[in-house]
């Protein structure tokens, strides 16, 4: 039984070892191939990116697939087995036009796309090819399983958000090792296991930008209330202390901060503490929600209060979310940070340390096009700059 | 009773390898498996120009060895028409245990020996259930799935264990001497190869199909029906946690998610390997060609960037296809007179294959791959 079950292995590893003997011949054929089919190649690359784009905006729409069918459909099997060898081999092996690899944490997340049109972006500007390639869930296995397929196709750089900080250390390891430099976004991997991590916003901007929306909308005197996520999340924690030290500032001297409620991030409970708030205090002038949550539920209470623009809204939310709250003046202007810029950033000290440019050591200083100069700190850590804020001029910009 | 007839049973008997003739062997699911993993290899090396590196097929072996040391006592286990759904939550205990036990000072190679013998005592408590209790495999480790987990959960929290020594990391991360050969692929060749002897050279081994055949006879003519079933959990557990040690040693790190999904994979792999899912037949040489075959596959999906949904959804398709091929091919043989509804079911046997080949190629373009 074991003899006869063994036989399909052993004519396995016969045909591996023909295989591979007859594969170092195809490899430096298709290479042959490839540089001769260069140029075909860029000019489909370029038609792909802006594939690419309209694909990831449409986030695969039954339009857009359906469209792709048919492509698909019309050229032939072989074709497409071909065209995807030169793209692949376009990579590296032509050595021209370098290619760079965005990885979100997980596919299917409109904050990454939006990241992704930002990187695509920079790619265009810089004249380099990024693609977008992530697990299908967040998870650190399959996030590393990606990376090494990404290191065996030899790509020019990783721009990673990491699954999980510790895990991914030695996949970054095995990567700088093969020479591709990895740049952490949006979430770091610890130091060693990258180069440079594009950290979105520090807690003192973040405090400090609140402060500013809460004081605008105040008309600069009266009371203010916080209404957080739980009463030991430690970010937010950070982020009340800090403003807590800003309202000392002489600027603020008329605003009074009454309360601090937690709605425990649950839409229920920040709903009705946002109600208490309003009871308690009649004359509160703005309820700052330092959580994408709390900020919700707070605009929708003052709104089903019938309290538009007498009680504002602001803090930390996404633009999807706060639209109609924008519009219709419960929450005139929210901040966060923008991550389409991030992952435009991201691409870019990708280049600048793949280019040559800078090494990614603590001290080196690169241009980051629009986003203007940047220089990495003793941590190895870039900052994106100030979070932006959100108000019914700009936010029909975004989509996250 | 009658026992459900396994789509593997319907077209030849596995545990009689004397009568094998020609034919017969050439209808093995082994073949079809070389037959794919050829096809897949080709195809790969056709896409992309890195596929046949020695390098990167070394490295993309690591990715599967966890799943592939789970793999070997879930043949066992599925041969006897049961289940464990928990391993990927025992392992998930384990390397939790383990690295609770790191953070708090513990020896790394004692807190790694606690880590197994508690996989080991988790599939223990698996197994009697099962066997001594009755209660049905698929209940059972889904409530053990859902409580080994949280208990990994109550021993880490969210924090993360780090820094384990680089002796320990070794295992999942090293290579053998100046070679790029992984440590965890020597693991899982030695073990692979004991586990196919068990199965196909012991009494042992010859008892799994006897009780996957018919269990309430076999208990009547004097199998040790319930002490091998329990065996058979503890050595799941066992290597659950084992899997458990190499995956934490490859992340250098211990969450307590990790692991989470693995054990879908693991059957996946195994019931692909032609091990009938109702018990009764397959062999350890069609599972480990079947890990193979999906490793290959999906290496070679993620070099041409075809993206992870897509990804599962061939894998699955592949799944769909390995039980209802061999039902198919079964059905046709057995037919005397062709009818016009025999043309038919061929046409549509033609017709799912065909679709399958469309949707692989399809699926590429919908993925931006540039």
């Amino acid at each position: 039984m074991f003899k006869k079950g063994l036989r399909p292995f052993l004519i396995l590893v016969v045909l591996a070892v023909l295989s591979a003997c007859g594969g170092t011949a195809t490899t430096t054929s298709t290479a042959t191939q490839s540089s001769a089919a260069s140029t075909s190649a860029t000019v489909a690359a370029a038609d792909t990116s802006a594939a690419t784009m309209a694909a990831a905006t449409a986030a695969m729409t039954e339009a857009a697939t359906g469209a792709a069918t048919m492509a698909a459909a019309t050229a032939a099997m072989t074709e497409a087995a071909t065209g995807a060898a030169s793209t692949a081999a376009g990579g590296s092996a032509a050595g021209g036009a370098k290619t760079y690899i965005l990885v979100p944490k997980a596919l299917g997340n409109p904050y990454f796309d939006t990241a992704n049109k930002g990187a695509q972006q920079a790619a265009k500007e810089l004249g380099v090819t990024v693609t977008y390639q992530g697990p299908a869930t967040a998870d650190a296995t399959q996030q590393i399983q990606l990376i090494n397929s990404l290191i065996a196709q030899n790509v020019s750089g990783l721009a990673i958000s990491a699954d999980d900080s510790d895990a991914l250390v030695p996949a970054g390891k095995q990567a700088m090792d093969a020479k591709i430099p990895v740049v952490t976004w949006d979430s770091a991997i610890a130091p060693g296991g990258r180069m440079v991590h594009i950290n979105q916003a520090v807690a003192a901007d973040i405090a400090a930008i609140q402060i500013k929306m809460a004081s605008d909308l105040a008309g600069g005197a009266g009371k203010i209330a916080i209404l957080s996520a739980t009463s030991t999340a430690p970010n937010q924690n950070e982020w009340i202390g800090l403003m807590k030290e800003e309202l000392k500032k002489p600027d603020y001297a008329k605003l009074q901060l009454v309360d601090t409620v937690y709605g425990d991030d649950q839409d229920e409970k920040s709903y009705t503490e946002a109600q208490g708030l309003m009871k308690k205090y009649p004359d509160l002038k703005v309820i700052i929600a330092p959580t994408t949550v709390g900020i919700a539920s707070s605009a929708r209470a003052v709104q089903d209060a019938k309290l538009v623009g007498k009680v504002f809204v602001t803090g930390l939310g996404t633009p999807n979310q706060m639209r109609d709250y924008v519009k219709s003046g419960a929450a005139p202007q929210f901040a966060l940070w923008n991550p389409s810029d991030l992952g435009y950033l991201a691409i870019q000290t990708l280049n600048a340390i793949s280019s040559g440019k800078i090494k990614g050591q603590p001290g080196d200083t690169f241009t980051a096009g629009k986003l203007g100069s940047y220089t990495i700190d003793k941590d190895g850590v870039v900052l994106l700059g100030k979070p932006t804020v959100f108000n019914k001029d700009n936010i029909d910009q975004f989509n996250f | 009773m009658t026992k459900p007839v396994g789509p593997a049973a319907t077209t030849r008997q596995r545990t009689h390898p004397a009568g094998d003739t020609l034919a017969r062997a050439l209808v093995r699911w082994e073949w079809l498996l070389v037959v794919l993993i050829i096809a897949v290899t080709v195809l790969n090396t056709r896409l992309s120009p890195f596929f046949l590196r020695t390098n990167n097929l070394l490295r993309t072996t690591s990715d599967f060895m966890e799943i592939g040391i789970m793999m070997l006592p879930m043949v066992f286990i599925i041969v006897t028409g049961n289940i464990d759904l928990s391993i990927a939550s025992t392992l998930g205990l384990s390397a939790s245990l383990m690295g609770r036990l790191h953070i708090v000072g513990v020896n790394i190679w004692l807190a790694a020996a606690v880590a197994l013998v508690v996989g080991a005592l988790a599939g223990l408590l698996n197994g009697l259930l099962i066997a001594k209790l009755r209660l049905p495999a698929l209940v059972v480790t889904l409530g053990t799935f859902s409580f080994y987990r949280g208990l990994a959960y109550a021993l880490l929290g969210d924090q993360a264990a780090r820094g384990y020594p680089p002796a320990f990391t070794y295992l999942g991360q090293g290579t053998l001497g100046q070679t790029r050969v992984p440590v965890a692929l020597l693991i899982f060749a030695l073990l692979a190869l004991g586990f196919g002897l068990v199965l196909n050279r012991m009494t042992f081994g010859r008892y799994l199909y006897v009780i996957g055949n018919n269990e309430e006879a076999s208990r009547f003519s004097g199998v040790p029906t319930a002490r091998i079933k329990v065996a058979m959990y503890v050595l799941s557990g066992f290597m659950a946690a084992l899997a458990g040690l190499i995956l934490a040693a490859r992340f250098g790190s211990t969450r307590p998610d990790i692991g989470t999904g693995l054990e879908l994979t693991v059957i996946t792999v195994t019931v692909l390997g032609g091990i009938s899912i109702f018990g009764g037949s397959g062999t350890m040489v069609g599972a480990i060609l079947a890990l193979v075959l999906i490793g290959i596959l999906r290496f070679g999906m993620g070099l041409v960037n075809i993206q992870g949904q897509v990804q599962d959804t061939v894998i699955g398709s592949l799944l769909i296809l390995s039980i209802l091929l061999p039902r198919l091919v079964g059905h046709l043989s057995s037919i005397r007179s062709w009818r016009m509804a025999t043309l038919g079911q061929i046409g549509l046997a033609i017709l799912v294959v065909l679709l399958f080949g469309w949707f692989f190629f399809w699926s590429r373009t919908l993925i931006p791959a540039k």
